[in-house]
């Protein structure tokens, strides 16, 4: 009986290989396309109840999160099962926040501008390779493997594991150049297409509201002119998603404005469409700190001082400054120190008029 | 016969299997549901008995990984399928974003002043200077103490916001929501 159906498995098996090795190549590359939105429209749209747990390998948290659609609006539970109780309850673009103490300092800081953000259509194939892999169990459940292999080493790779059924991401492991895992997120257990009702998203606690900003629609405008500082080399198929130059460098005469642009901090956020940097750029008079390089997880940060002679473009060489210039992002720690120390006067960047050209295509007046 | 597994199920919960031993009960796991069914329970029995939350992790992959000297943390790289003129485009939805951000709020939280609970971690911390600074700092004024201090609060504030921007501009649809969770642990060592 038992070896009966085995081999019936087994024949079935070898009809499907020699099926596939007909569009292997086509079907492959069609096949993670295919995975790739099913797993974008599965975390929005699905019914979703589990724990998980997150971490680098060093440090380790698991959560509880429930998802959902209620009435068109999309909703959220967070609970952090390990260390202090954290809770985070999202109704659409409202996120309610329970914990002891104060808020952070994110939202109390004197850095009153956050990047304004604009979502793009990437081309991510020119920069990652896809390759479909077996079939793996996580959370109990089936998944299909997908590997996303970088093309260069100015960016990371992921293994990421989704649901056979519904396409949600069950666990992702992102990759560094020596196929170390920086950071791995995955599913212990999970519950897929549950009802939901509205009473499950309720917070447990009082709590304080934030609003989330408002990401602005696709196309948007996003332009480099009249930024003091940029980098004259980012790694290949980034391209510019926000900007923003503190305070406003308008004013009517043009020598004043130059003048005013470099002394303003400016922030520069950039993406390949899975990984993205943001790099801070901050006039500073007399720090002496040390240059930083550090990683938490996936993220790095690297922290590196520019002297420079401001208003050198009017020919008035007299007044010296100094420049602070952080980068943060999922990226090689040698990609970011390249890209930290290649800041220039904007006017001066090679590469920023075809990221400024690319991104105002569409609505270029 | 079942009865014999069943046993050596047992045994290997508890660890009493030698390599062979495991193996073989390996092997008969991946072929046979109603054994894997009762290796699971054996598996949440012992997280239960560990006072662990019972959840439903299967072990067995792990256990074969170990077996065969394949690291964990490492997996062998494919060979890339050479593209074929189809254009994979992502569309940057923001899908996983909104999740992240929850998380990155969560993390950002544990930057302000904390409770006495975490002082005993931190204590086992390398000195923040020391964490912070690529090149070594042998002595700080406390001028430079409070500098290094501010330095490293304007780092974390730069992280959290490029998360928080990453994941509103939906730029990264394929990472983890969990992602800057456990940011808070330099903010406890930069006390």
């Amino acid at each position: 009986m038992r070896a009966g159906r085995l081999l019936l498995t087994l024949s079935f098996s070898l009809l499907a290989l020699n099926f596939s090795l007909f569009t292997a190549g086509a079907q492959a590359e069609e096949g993670a396309r295919g995975w790739l939105e099913r797993m974008t429209q599965a975390f929005q749209q699905q019914n979703y109840r589990g724990v998980l747990i997150y971490g680098d390998g060093q440090q380790w948290q698991t959560l509880a999160i429930t998802h959902g659609m209620i009435d068109g609006v999309e909703q959220e539970k967070l609970l952090h099962l390990t260390g202090l109780p954290r809770e985070m309850v999202r109704h659409g673009q409202d996120i309610i926040c329970i914990h002891p103490g104060e808020h952070s300092p994110r939202f109390n800081s004197e850095l009153s501008n956050p990047l304004h953000g604009f979502s793009r259509v990437m081309d991510v194939e020119d920069q990652y390779h896809f390759t479909l892999g077996g079939v793996e169990r996580i959370a109990g459940r089936f998944a299909q493997r997908l590997q996303v292999t970088p093309v260069d080493n100015d960016r990371y790779g992921y293994q990421l594991w989704l649901d056979q059924n519904t396409g949600l991401l069950l666990r992702s492991d992102l990759l560094n150049n020596h196929q170390q895992v920086l950071e791995r997120f995955q599913f212990a257990q999970i519950e897929i297409g549950l009802d939901l009702s509205a009473a499950a998203f309720e917070p447990d606690d009082q709590g304080h509201k934030l609003t989330l900003y408002p990401v602005s629609p696709d196309q948007q405008a996003i332009s480099t002119d009249g930024i003091g500082w940029l980098p004259n080399w980012i790694p290949a198929g980034f391209r510019i998603t926000a900007v923003i130059q503190a305070g406003s460098p308008r004013t009517a005469d043009a020598d004043a404005e130059q003048r005013t642009a470099d002394t303003l901090p400016v922030r520069l956020m950039y993406s390949d469409g899975l990984a993205a940097f943001t790099l801070f750029i901050d006039p500073v008079n007399q720090e002496q700190m040390p240059e930083i390089t550090r990683r938490w997880g996936a993220t790095a940060a690297v922290v590196r001082y520019r002297d420079h002679t401001a208003g050198a473009a009017d020919g008035d060489g007299s007044s010296h400054g100094r420049l602070r210039v952080t980068v943060v992002g999922e990226l090689p720690a040698d990609t970011m120190i390249r890209i930290a120390t290649s800041i220039v006067p904007g006017a001066l960047a090679e590469h920023h008029v075809d990221a400024v050209n690319s991104a105002l295509s569409v609505t270029e007046e | 016969m079942n009865e014999r597994i069943n046993e050596s199920l047992s045994a290997l919960m508890d660890g009493e299997t030698d390599e062979l031993e495991v193996r073989r009960i390996l092997n008969q796991l991946e072929q046979d549901d109603e054994l894997r069914g009762t290796w699971q329970r054996y598996q949440m029995m012992g997280s239960l008995m560990r006072g662990e939350p019972a959840a439903a992790v299967d072990l067995s992959r792990g256990i074969m990984q170990a077996l065969d000297g394949e690291p964990m943390d490492e997996v062998s790289r494919p060979q890339p399928l050479a593209a074929n003129g189809h254009k994979l485009r992502w569309l940057a939805s923001g899908a996983v974003a909104a999740s992240v951000t929850l998380a990155v709020l969560v993390g950002v939280r544990m930057n302000s002043a904390e409770p006495d609970a975490l002082v005993a971690e931190q204590q086992t911390l390398q000195p923040a200077a020391v964490q912070l600074a690529s090149a070594p700092v042998q002595t700080l004024s406390e001028t430079d103490a409070a500098q290094l201090e501010a330095a490293q609060r304007k780092l974390q504030e730069y992280v959290l916001q490029h998360t928080e921007q990453a994941t509103m501009s939906g730029s990264r649809a394929a990472i983890p929501f969990a992602r800057v969770v456990d940011f808070q642990q330099p903010a406890e060592g930069g006390k």
